[in-house]
Formats: C-alpha cells, sequence, structure tokens
C-alpha cells in the first residue's frame, strides 16, 4: 500500500491549466490541450471524450507521463508527474503484446522489468490470467489468440504491478460490438472489486455512460474541457441500465456538447 | 508440414539444370589455329626480356623465312600445360618438373626442346653470410614463395644432397614473393630465387651473392617448349621449323645480347626505361641457356639421363601418382642447324 | 452448397527431402552428359564418378582434412569477429542517428571494394600467417550482418517501445527484452548470408598466400599437381563446408528465434 501524506491519497490525479502543443513544419506548433483542468478522486472512473483531434489521447499520455505539458500542473497524490510512474497503468488501443512471447511471458513483463524474483513473478502471473479467464492461453503466442482475448491479455499486464491509477486509450475500439461489451463488464467489475481510479478515453458515448461515474466532454482543438457530466447511474451495474430513462438523457447532454461549435456557429 | 513438390515442377527444374549446365560448360578445345603453318605460342605470366629471343625471331623473321605464322599469348604455367594439352594453345613454354606430374595424370603433352639448360630456380644468399654449399645451409632460415612448384622441388633436392630434409632448416614463406628483399634485409640467410633475378638484383645493389645450383645433384630439366599430343600430329613440321627458328635467335643473341634486348624493348616498351638491368638480367637469363659446362652449340638438347633421374626424384617427392616412362614425357624433334 | 475449387492440384506430391535428392541426381546426371556429349579430358572436365571417387580417396588418405580443418578454423574466427563488431555496429547505426550519417559512405565503399582486389594488400601488411585470413573474413562478413542488424532494429515496432518505456524498462531491458528478440530474424537473415561469405572470404585470402587451406589446395591440385580430380574433390568439400555451416546457422536460429 501506498504511503500517504496528510491531503494525498492513492490514485488522486489533479491537472490545473495543461497545455500541450507540437512542434509541425519549420515554425508553426499544433496545439493539442488548451487549458485543460480537471480533477480525478481516488477510485472514481472517468470517461473522457470528444470530437477527433480534442486530445483525448494527449491528456492521457500527460496523466501517464509520456509527455510533459508546455504549460501548467499535472499532480498525481499531489506530487508532480515527472516520467511514467509504477502507480500508474496504461492500456493501449492496440494490445501491444510482445509477439514472441506466450500470454504468461508477456502479462510476467511488467513484473520482470521491475526486478520482482521469480517465484513471485509466477503466482501473480497465475492470479492475473485466472480473474481475465486467459488460463487456456497462458502458453499460446499473440498471433494466436482473438482480438478481444489480445486486449484482455493486455489488460491482465498492466495490472500485474497493481497500479492505482487505470489509463485506458479506447482500449475496446478495435474490437467486435459483443466482444466490446463483455470486455466493459469485465472491465467494470474489476474497477468495483478493487477501487482503482480510472479514466477512459472512448469514442463511445453508450460506453462512456455504461462505465463512467462521470464524463468529461473535451472541446475541439485546441482541446478545453466543454463539459463534465454526471452519470446518475447506481453501482455496481449491469446491462440492463442502459434501459434506464436517464441514459438517454445523460447522452442528449453528452451529445449536446460534442455537437457544440456547430451549433454555435448556427447561433452567430 | 512437409512441403510438397510436383514431378511437373522437378522435370521443369531438372530441365532448367542440364540447360544451364551445358551453356556454362568448358569450351570444347577452343579451335586450334587452323592451318599448317600457324601456331599459337603461350610464353610465361608477364612479357619479359627473358622471352627475348621469340621477341627477335618474330621480329627479324626467322618464323615467316620458316613459313610459320606465330602469335604470342602470356599464361601462367598450369594454365598453359592445360591449354597445350587441352589443344587451345599450339606451343607453351614450361618447367620440366611441371611436365612429370602432368603427363602423370594423363594430359597430353611433351617436351620437345630444352630453352634453360641449366636449371634456372637455385638458392642464393649473400656472399657474406658464409654459405657455400648445401651442407651449409643446415639449421638456417630459407625464404620461399610456397611448399609447391619448382623451387620447392629443386630446394628437396638440393637438401637432400647434403643429407639434409626440410626439418632440418628453419622455412619462412613469402607468398608475395619477397624472399629476394628478404635476403637483402638479413630477415632470413638464404632464399630461393631465379638466376636470371634475385642474385642480379642483389649484386645490382652491390651487395656479392652466393649461388648454389641444383644440376649437379640432380639435372632437373628446366623450362623448354612443351606441344600438345593433338599439335605435334598435326603440325609436326611446323612445330620443328619453330624450335630451329628459336634456337637460331638464341644463338644470335648468345652472340650479341644487345640485339636481345632490342628486340625486347620493341615488344615490351616500358623495359626501356631501364636499360642497364634489362641488360643484366639478359646476359643471366643467356647464361642459363646452356647446360653447365656448355655452349650455344649445346642450346635445345635434351638430357635424357638428367630426365630419368628427376622422374625418379619426383616419384620419391610424391608427385607422380602413375607411372610415366620418358617416351611419353619428351620427343627430340627438328635438327639443330649447322 | 459446397464450393468446388476452379483449380485443383493433381494429389501426388513428392515431400522436400526426396525433391532435393532427385534435382542433385539430375544435376549429377546432366554433368555426366555434358562430360560424355562434348568429348572433355579428364583434366578440363573430369566425370562426376571421378570426382567422388577422388573424394573419397583425398579425405581416406588424409590429404584434405588438414587443409580442411584450417579453412574451418579461419572462416570461425573470421566469422566471429566479423559478426561480433558487426552485431554492435549494426545496433549503433539504428539507434545513433549521427553514426549512420557519418559511417555509412564508409561502410558501402569498403563493400564495394572487391575483396579479391584489397586480398593482397591485407596479406602484405598482415603477413602470411592467419591474422590477414580473419580480417579478410570478418571484412566480408562485417557489411551483410551490420545491415541486417540495422534494418532489424530499425525495424521494431515504435508503439512496443514506447509500452517499454511506460513501463520504466532501463536501455539495457529494452535492447535485451525487446530490440534483441525483435530483431533477431533479420539479424539471423544476415548471418545466414555472412557464413557463406566468410568461407568466399576464407579462400579468397587463401589466394593471396597460404601455408595451408582448402583455397592453397585447389591452387596446389591445379597448379603443381596437375591432380584436377582432386581440385574438383577440394571445391566440391568448400561447397560441403558452406552448406554445412549455413545449416548450423539455420540450426541456431530454430533454438533462439521464437515464433511470432
Amino acid at each position: 500500500m501506498t504511503s500517504a501524506g496528510a491531503n494525498a491519497s492513492p490514485g488522486r490525479i489533479e491537472l490545473r491549466d495543461v497545455a500541450v502543443s507540437f512542434p509541425v513544419g519549420l515554425d508553426e506548433r499544433l496545439v493539442a490541450l488548451d487549458g485543460v483542468d480537471l480533477v480525478v478522486e481516488p477510485g472514481e472512473l472517468v470517461a473522457l471524450i470528444g470530437p477527433n483531434g480534442s486530445g483525448k489521447s494527449t491528456l492521457l499520455r500527460v496523466i501517464g507521463g509520456l509527455l510533459a505539458p508546455d504549460r501548467g500542473e499535472a499532480l498525481l497524490d499531489g506530487r508532480p508527474i515527472a516520467g511514467s510512474d509504477a502507480k500508474v497503468g496504461l492500456v493501449f488501443q492496440e494490445p501491444r503484446l510482445l509477439p514472441w512471447r506466450t500470454t504468461e511471458a508477456n502479462v510476467a513483463y511488467p513484473l520482470e522489468l521491475a526486478g520482482r524474483p521469480a517465484p513471485e513473478i509466477h503466482g501473480r502471473v497465475a492470479d492475473l490470467l485466472r480473474s481475465m479467464r486467459l488460463e487456456a492461453a497462458a502458453d499460446q503466442i499473440p498471433s494466436q489468440l482473438s482480438g478481444g482475448m489480445r486486449q484482455r491479455a493486455a489488460l491482465a499486464r498492466t495490472l500485474a504491478l497493481e497500479p492505482a491509477v487505470l489509463l485506458l486509450d479506447e482500449p475496446f475500439s478495435a474490437l467486435d460490438e459483443l466482444t466490446r461489451e463483455r470486455l466493459n463488464l469485465e472491465l467494470l467489475e474489476l474497477t468495483e472489486r478493487t477501487r482503482t481510479t480510472v479514466v477512459l478515453v472512448t469514442h463511445s458515448v453508450q460506453e462512456a455512460i455504461f462505465l463512467a461515474d462521470r464524463v468529461v466532454v473535451l472541446s475541439a482543438r485546441p482541446g478545453r474541457v466543454a463539459a463534465e457530466i454526471l452519470v446518475e447511474l447506481p453501482r455496481p451495474r449491469s446491462l440492463g441500465d442502459l434501459d434506464a430513462a436517464v441514459v438517454t438523457e445523460t447522452a442528449r447532454a453528452i451529445r449536446a456538447h460534442l455537437a457544440e461549435p456547430d451549433t454555435t456557429e448556427a447561433a452567430a | 508440414m512437409p512441403s510438397r513438390i510436383h514431378a511437373r515442377h522437378l522435370a521443369a527444374i531438372a530441365a532448367a539444370l542440364a540447360l544451364a549446365l551445358v551453356a556454362c560448360g568448358p569450351p570444347s578445345g577452343a579451335s586450334p589455329s587452323a592451318g599448317r603453318g600457324t601456331l599459337k605460342v603461350g610464353l610465361g605470366f608477364l612479357p619479359s626480356v627473358q622471352f627475348a629471343q621469340f621477341y627477335l625471331a618474330q621480329q627479324a623473321g626467322y618464323y615467316r623465312e620458316a613459313g610459320l605464322e606465330v602469335t604470342f599469348e602470356n599464361k601462367i604455367d598450369p594454365d598453359l600445360v592445360t591449354l597445350v594439352g587441352q589443344g587451345a594453345l599450339d606451343i607453351g613454354v614450361a618447367d620440366g618438373t611441371s611436365v612429370v606430374p602432368a603427363v602423370s595424370q594423363g594430359i597430353p603433352i611433351k617436351y620437345i626442346t630444352t630453352i634453360y639448360g641449366t636449371y634456372p630456380s637455385i638458392v642464393f644468399a649473400k656472399a657474406s653470410s658464409g654459405i657455400a654449399s648445401a651442407a651449409d645451409l643446415e639449421g638456417k632460415k630459407i625464404g620461399i614463395p610456397g611448399k609447391y612448384g619448382s623451387s620447392w622441388i629443386m630446394l628437396q633436392a638440393l637438401l637432400s644432397s647434403a643429407g639434409l630434409s626440410p626439418d632440418d632448416v628453419t622455412i619462412v614463406a613469402y607468398p608475395d614473393f619477397g624472399q629476394g628483399v628478404a635476403v637483402q634485409a638479413d630477415a632470413v640467410d638464404a632464399a630461393t630465387g631465379f638466376a636470371n633475378n634475385e642474385p642480379v638484383q642483389l649484386e645490382l645493389s652491390g651487395t656479392e651473392a652466393v649461388v648454389l645450383h641444383v644440376d649437379d645433384i640432380v639435372p632437373l630439366p628446366g623450362p623448354g617448349l612443351i606441344v600438345g599430343q593433338t599439335a605435334l600430329e598435326a603440325k609436326h613440321d611446323a612445330i620443328a621449323e619453330f624450335r630451329n627458328a628459336t634456337l637460331r635467335a638464341m644463338q644470335v643473341i648468345a652472340a650479341d645480347p644487345s640485339r636481345g634486348l632490342e628486340a625486347a624493348i620493341v615488344a615490351v616498351p616500358e623495359l626501356a626505361s631501364d636499360r642497364p638491368t634489362q641488360l643484366a638480367i639478359l646476359e643471366a637469363t643467356i647464361a642459363t641457356w646452356a647446360p653447365p659446362g656448355g655452349g650455344p652449340d649445346d642450346y635445345g638438347a635434351i638430357d635424357q639421363a638428367g630426365w630419368q633421374a628427376t622422374v625418379d626424384l619426383l616419384v620419391t617427392l610424391g608427385l607422380v601418382p602413375n607411372p610415366v616412362s620418358l617416351d611419353r614425357l619428351v620427343e627430340e624433334i627438328g635438327v639443330m642447324p649447322a | 452448397m459446397t464450393v468446388i475449387p476452379a483449380f485443383r492440384h493433381a494429389p501426388t506430391g513428392i515431400p522436400g527431402f526426396l525433391a532435393a535428392a532427385l534435382t542433385f541426381g539430375a544435376f549429377v546426371l546432366g554433368w555426366k552428359a555434358l562430360v560424355v556429349v562434348g568429348g572433355y579430358p579428364p583434366f578440363i572436365l573430369p566425370p562426376p564418378e571421378q570426382v567422388a571417387a577422388r573424394f573419397v580417396s583425398a579425405w581416406a588418405d588424409g590429404t584434405i582434412l588438414p587443409h580442411a580443418l584450417r579453412t574451418l578454423f579461419e572462416v570461425a574466427l573470421g566469422f566471429g569477429v566479423g559478426a561480433g563488431l558487426a552485431l554492435v555496429t549494426g545496433y549503433a547505426l539504428a539507434r545513433l542517428p549521427l553514426a549512420e550519417r557519418l559511417l555509412s559512405p564508409y561502410l558501402v565503399a569498403a563493400q564495394a571494394t572487391p575483396i579479391l582486389a584489397l586480398a593482397p594488400l591485407l596479406a602484405l601488411w598482415f603477413g602470411p600467417g592467419l591474422t590477414a585470413k580473419i580480417v579478410i573474413c570478418a571484412l566480408i562478413v562485417f557489411f551483410p550482418v551490420a545491415i541486417a542488424t540495422m534494418v532489424g532494429v530499425r525495424a521494431v515496432d515504435a508503439r512496443l517501445l514506447e509500452l517499454a518505456r511506460s513501463l520504466r524498462a532501463t536501455r539495457w531491458q529494452i535492447v535485451t527484452t525487446l530490440e534483441v528478440p525483435a530483431a533477431l530474424p533479420a539479424i539471423f537473415g544476415g548471418l545466414r548470408v555472412g557464413v557463406t561469405l566468410a568461407v568466399v572470404g576464407a579462400i579468397v585470402g587463401e589466394w593471396a598466400g597460404a601455408d595451408r587451406g582448402l583455397g592453397l589446395l585447389v591452387n596446389l591440385a591445379r597448379g603443381a599437381l596437375f591432380d584436377i580430380p582432386l581440385m574438383f574433390a577440394t571445391l566440391l568439400t568448400i561447397a560441403l563446408l558452406g552448406i554445412g555451416l549455413y545449416g548450423l546457422v539455420v540450426l541456431v536460429e530454430r533454438a533462439l528465434v521464437r515464433p511470432r
């Protein structure tokens, strides 16, 4: 368990006026994010949604320590984020499994890199494979697995170091609808059990509502927080909840903000 | 999963292979020069003053007078033997000690005339080294190009005459033929070389040289004219005329070496850049044309007894896998003009 | 409704090894036909059975063995040195852009210069001993292995590198757990080429001057012994050496390179 200071709690994310830009050509800069303020409380599941180019993935990378902001602060449990942290786990859109390693070896990878002793690795990996229902695939290489299993293996790998924060960048967008639904349920079940802080980037309004406590809508480039919409669905959640009336209203509210640039132009 | 190749594909591959083999097979005996009086002659690797007699005979018209049209090519020794055996060249210049293993391996050539009556491959040292005979080589460092060829045969013969074997000396190999320089630099005590080359260079640099000849031990046959069996049958008379014309040129040069030098310079203009050295080499070459104790009248003679002794020596050195009789090795043709 | 394929192979197929044997047989028959039809004497092109007999006798009486061992030694050492340096250089070329820009012209120039021309020069500098042969072998092996390594390491998926960095892998861990396994197939491609070239290098090195070796034996057989069947038997030995070493590299590749 992490040692906590007076105000710090495991897995609290705070972003203040975060701006990120990229050099483009000789003199130009592309502004991806222009002053984002966001707080994610420990154990919260926040969905990030926004049009293409709104900087969702960029924001995730800032929280993950893969990108440093030009301006503003990014804090994890009160301390500035400087490079990747063992407390933060990243799940990318592609599984990014090492093609020559078995599922078991892939899931063990972070533990190996962290220098954990072999028996500990072995036990932890066995637990992860079991909890993600990957035992049958333990000795198979990624080319032998289906898309859903690969992504599950990637998720299991990310969980190996027991991160306090889980960052997911459209983790299931490449999968078919049925598998996606199933994995959403698994993710829910996992996070509700472990009280991990989760920030999930998604394109799907439905997915955002189903999973999140709060949906943060980013504006088009340059990205800023356009709206934060609470999802008033009780936990634990199930598929049946998607039929509730509150879901339609929340979806409408989200879509309204997603469409904002057009409506403001029309109004002007 | 085993790869399955079908019989059709196999036949196609085999046919393609066969075609390729036929297409790139060696030339089946390149066309021998047509006509009785036309001769293709192969000389040693590089054109040099050592072939002066051929250049003179060509330029002074000796071949033409005999009704011959002669062209020269330059090849290395092993190739010459094969080309002559094949019939791609009519005549070649090759060392007598190469002829024996070649004939033993079934290459149909014959040695018809001696050019170098004294064996040109020698062992030399600085006179100051105190080496005066084969026995003095014991325990010394001797530089050689490698353990093959005429110099290796000569060295083994020389050592055995003093009851020595190569194990009684230290052999230092100079694959780049730098053994002459090694003697000058005192890196070795003695080295093998050619009578008209390294000792000459040594003396020209101001150091007196001592030369050990193998002729007293075994009269090894030096380079001479070799002819292929088919050419011998088809062009016997032309070859005899060529031999005589060449020996005539040798006698002329022996009497007046400058004529040989000038003929060589016409053929190889680069030689003019250092006349004195080339003349020295030519004079040393002329000295080896005659057998030990002989003169220009003895040019071209084949020493049958010497050949037999040589065959016996080469048998002991393991270079004669199948027995050869002298009549398969040598054939004297033509008569020295009076 | 079953789909009937429009094109179908007849069920008769021939397993791979049998096909190889049959192809070799066709080659030998073609050789024999060439000798018979062309009327070549044995000192120009000996028939296959004579070469085979000489091959057996030359191995049995110990003619070839010492030369083969020397050449094998030169190849092994030269390949080891050349490939070892090439692996490191290839990695540097892949990961240090400055290295590639600085070194590439020299590497390409060295590769373009025919080894046959360089060999006598190297023999002059390093003398007639083993060193010159090993240098020549190493030189000839260097370029293909270095380039294969460079290409293989460059081709490592950038997304996997990002993953490793996100897991706080050290430089060394990235090399050993990611870059090397990812690049191994490409590297082994280079090693396969390199090992066969190493044989060429050893032979060429021996031609520039040697006291032992298969290249020297080829020259001896041709020029001093006039034993052309022995020359062919030696060439056959060289070919077998190359095939054997190539097979060895393939075996090592199968052991080290995991399927993906």
